[in-house]
């Protein structure tokens, strides 16, 4: 739906979504998003607002004439407890299109989350720094370099201005610092950053969680590029063990309730999407993106030992059917069986054997 | 998609409407204040330090510090654990980073789970010990690279350092513990040495099992450092003993404990069971010495069993290892144990024997502790023989060195068993007195009652009188004489203090016979 600037009421101005200019058309499903063109609105829809568009109409609209204090009071509360949802949304949507490596549509979503933060905490917030990480990963990830720093030293100031700042704030903070630096080939910098990384988030979670892993991963990838293999092996190695033990864990859990009377199959799975212990969205693509990195890594490493890729396999296994994608879960603990016939661990075979029956058995 | 990303909005004031909270700055303001160039500062005002503006006094201060870069700056911030464990971590050593995470973290779960009443409260935590961290740090990460390269035993040696290390430091048993059990497990990935380093490693563990008082888990480990040592006799320790003797002699000394404790609890089979397999170690040692004691503590249990054959071979056994290499307290000991065992089976006269070989030995080592037990214990048994003058003799003796030790408990039986048997011995003579009837005999215990001389021995002057009884037959102290040699024994010991003429204290009213 197009519109003219000119044609405004007085003293309105309508601006783009993504780049705050004059706006010309108009999202037709909510009537309260505009746009200066038809690329920006694209962008977006792709990125966060065909999850938000519904959302925006009750946050978006002119407050209606409230009589009493007490349910003018009403519509605020509420309003506020509608955006802090709206900034988890966000802000996982972003980190899940990070993960999944689209940057570009990473940016919307992170602006919308950071402006919620804004709206509802305040410019000087803590809570601010998350969506500004987003933000500097997505920059960093579209290479603009300067644009990430500026963000980040943002984030950085915020989180330094705040005593109380959490741990896993911090964790990202500097996981972000580390990926800046070593974009800009800083190898030594960025290892510091990680470094820092891994500690705060090891304070909160211990140093074996998967929120830990990232981490040790990103430090792998520089010490790779700084071609310090030994090192980077340990660390691949590292992650893959924390990811394969917490998807065992999973598995375990969903697999091991045989008290329903038809067995291992779809109600299994239907009653395991209510467990707690599982993956969220922005953790399912970052063990994707993770293992499958590795998985590649390893395939190509040449004096690599058997057991690291049976490991890995098994793991991606586990991940895909836990993803519910049994084809590829079957593919990969193939893989797996051939990669640990040749090894002497008796157990990492045996258990990739057992997960491949219960595999056979979901179909 | 790509010209949007290039007009990405400002970070603040992204909503229009909001633009009026832009102002708000994030970094910091300069310094207010003059510049500091030198041709402001007014001329007047630079010879007297304290007149000075404070923002050139600061300035003169920033130029004295050197520019910090931001990591410094972070390490200045940060705790020093915080930076020890970043500097780990940079460098890539992160299994060292979780070790030593971890094992603060258990401190202080344990530190907190005990609560601000323990002991543990007030010391120092391992986090704030920078020396202690920074030895982990050393060699925790020289073994991680070592680990990198496949070379275990380098590992092990690390490990191995940080244990000693920590055995050497007050309070940190849990530390060395720990690095023990690691070090073990290294061994285990050790090729090349058949197990050398892993029977190294069983050992210590086993070590500090035994410290902390797991006796029974000790025990495992020992055996199996002893299986890997049996199949290698030609490894040696430090101090040029075999791995195998070695281990032997630990083994021998675990069961030893154990068996005694279970002796203590009353779990005689077990306890003879533990004590057993300790002999036959101290036997497979060829340490005679060993074998010997552990023969002797066998021997002991099982006469505490009632099995007195068992028990006699064992302290011959004993008996002949200490003849062997002239021990004389060991001598000592096994005659000691030998008569018992013969006294418990009645057979007094080789009880006697043996004692009187314990005196002997005694005497010539000069050990006086034991001479005066040896001589109590023989009196002891003579005295119940009857052979009252022996007894006598042995219970002086006793009673002399025993006062020369000036030990209160001994004197005080001594003396009542030495004024027991002496009663004994004039019993006799005062029994024929009291038979003869006649009017020498009444006059002399009359005197005796006087004077607590005793002549009742000597003959009587008037020839007219058949002599008394002169070698009274020895009456054992039948039970209905029992109270009569009692109260008999009182005035008698008397006698015998003003004989030796330095007793003060009151007689002892109990009968103090000592335990055999």
């Amino acid at each position: 739906m197009t519109l003219n600037p000119l044609a405004n009421p007085k003293g309105v101005k309508l601006a783009c979504e993504l780049c705050q200019k004059p706006a010309f058309i108009q999202c037709t499903k909510c009537r309260v998003t505009y746009y200066c063109g038809v690329e920006h609105q694209k962008a977006d829809w792709m990125g966060i607002h065909e999850k938000i568009c519904q959302s925006l109409i009750q946050l978006r609209q002119a407050s209606p004439f409230l009589p009493s204090e007490e349910e003018r009071q009403k519509r605020i509360n509420h309003l506020n407890v509608k955006k802090r949802q709206m900034i988890d949304l966000t802000r996982t949507t972003g980190q899940k299109l990070l993960f999944e490596g689209r940057h570009e549509q990473a940016v919307p979503a992170a602006m919308q989350s950071l402006r919620f933060a804004i709206d509802v905490h305040g410019l000087a917030s803590i809570e601010l720094v998350p969506s500004y990480l987003i933000l500097g990963e997505a920059s960093i990830g579209l290479g603009r370099l300067s644009q990430a720093e500026e963000y980040l030293a943002q984030a950085q100031w915020t989180a330094l201005k705040t005593p109380e700042c959490s741990n896993a704030i911090k964790s990202k903070l500097y996981r972000n610092l580390g990926l800046l630096y070593a974009a800009k080939g800083q190898y030594d910098d960025s290892l510091r950053q990680h470094a820092d990384d891994i500690y705060h988030a090891s304070e909160d979670f211990g140093t074996d969680d998967i929120r830990t892993s990232g981490g040790y991963y990103h430090m792998a990838n520089v010490f790779f590029r700084q071609g310090r293999m030994d090192i980077a092996d340990t660390l691949y190695r590292q992650v893959a063990e924390i990811w394969y033990k917490h998807l065992l864990q999973i598995v375990k859990v969903r697999t091991a309730t045989p008290d329903v009377p038809k067995g291992i199959g779809p109600v299994i799975s239907e009653e395991s999407l209510e467990e707690e212990d599982s993956l969220d969205e922005a953790q399912e693509a970052e063990a994707v993106q993770v293992l499958n990195a590795i998985y590649d890594m390893r395939e190509h490493q040449s004096n690599r030992r058997a057991q690291d890729l049976a490991k890995v396999s098994h793991a991606l296994a586990m991940l895909y059917f836990i993803l519910m994608d049994i084809t590829k879960a079957k593919e990969f603990g193939r893989k797996a069986v051939v990669a640990s016939e040749g090894d002497s661990d008796d157990c990492l075979s045996r258990s990739v054997v057992e997960f491949m029956k219960i595999l056979e058995a979901v179909k | 998609m790509a010209t949007m990303a290039a007009t990405l909005p400002p970070i603040n004031g992204s909503a229009g409407s909001r633009k009026g909270q832009n102002v708000q700055h994030f970094m910091p303001s300069p310094p207010k204040g003059p510049p500091s160039g030198k041709k402001l500062k007014p001329l007047r005002k630079i010879p007297s330090t304290p007149d000075r503006d404070p923002f050139v006094k600061h300035d003169i201060l920033r130029q004295q510090q050197p520019d910090l870069s931001k990591r410094q700056t972070a390490s200045f911030r940060n705790t020093y654990k915080h930076n020890l464990c970043l500097d780990m971590l940079q460098e890539g050593y992160h299994k060292s980073f979780s070790e030593l995470f971890a094992l603060i973290k258990q401190q202080e779960e344990e530190r907190l789970e005990r609560g601000p009443e323990s002991l543990m409260w007030t010391l120092i935590m391992l986090k704030d010990q920078h020396a202690k961290l920074d030895m982990l740090k050393v060699h925790l990460t020289r073994a991680e690279e070592a680990y990198r390269k496949g070379d275990f035993s380098e590992v092990y040696r690390n490990r191995y350092e940080l244990a000693r290390y920590f055995q050497s430091t007050k309070d940190d048993k849990w530390l060395a513990d720990h690095f023990f059990t690691t070090c073990l497990q290294t061994s285990t990935e050790v090729q090349g040495d058949h197990g050398k380093m892993q029977a190294q490693g069983h050992y210590n563990v086993g070590v500090s099992l035994e410290e902390n008082g797991d006796n029974y888990e000790a025990v495992d480990h020992f055996e199996a450092y002893y299986k890997l040592a049996v199949d290698h006799k030609e490894w040696i320790t430090a101090d040029d003993v075999t791995f195998h003797t070695d281990a032997c002699f630990n083994l021998w000394r675990i069961y030893t404990a154990i068996g005694q404790v279970l002796e203590r609890q009353e779990e005689l089979e077990k306890a003879l069971d533990f004590l057993t397999k300790a002999l036959n170690m101290a036997k497979e040692s060829h340490d005679k010495t060993l074998e010997g004691q552990a023969s002797y503590t066998l021997g002991q249990t099982h006469e505490k069993c009632g099995d007195g054959k068992s028990a006699l071979v064992h302290l011959n056994n004993f008996l002949d290892i200490c003849n062997e290499f002239g021990n004389s307290e060991g001598i000592g000991k096994a005659c000691d144990a030998i008569s018992k065992a013969y006294a418990s089976q009645g057979k007094l006269e080789e009880s006697i024997e043996y004692l009187r070989k314990f005196v002997e030995v005694t005497e010539q080592s000069g050990e006086e502790l034991a001479y005066s037990r040896a001589c109590h214990n023989l009196g002891n048994i003579l005295n119940s023989l009857g052979r009252y003058d022996e007894a006598t003799d042995y219970f002086s003796k006793a009673y002399n060195i025993s006062r020369t030790l000036s030990d209160k408990e001994a004197i005080n039986t001594n003396r009542v068993q030495f004024g027991i048997a002496m009663a004994h011995r004039m019993m006799g003579g005062f029994h024929g007195h009291v038979v003869l009837e006649h009017r020498p005999a009444l006059e002399r215990m009359i005197e005796w009652k006087s004077a607590r001389t005793d002549e009742f021995e000597k003959p009587f002057p008037e020839p007219k009188e058949e002599e008394p009884t002169k070698a009274p037959t020895p009456v054992p102290p039948a039970p209905v004489e029992a109270e009569s040699t009692q109260e008999e024994a009182k005035p008698e010991e008397d006698n015998a203090q003003q004989r030796d003429g330095t007793m003060t204290e009151d007689t002892p009213t109990e009968t103090g016979t000592m335990d055999s």
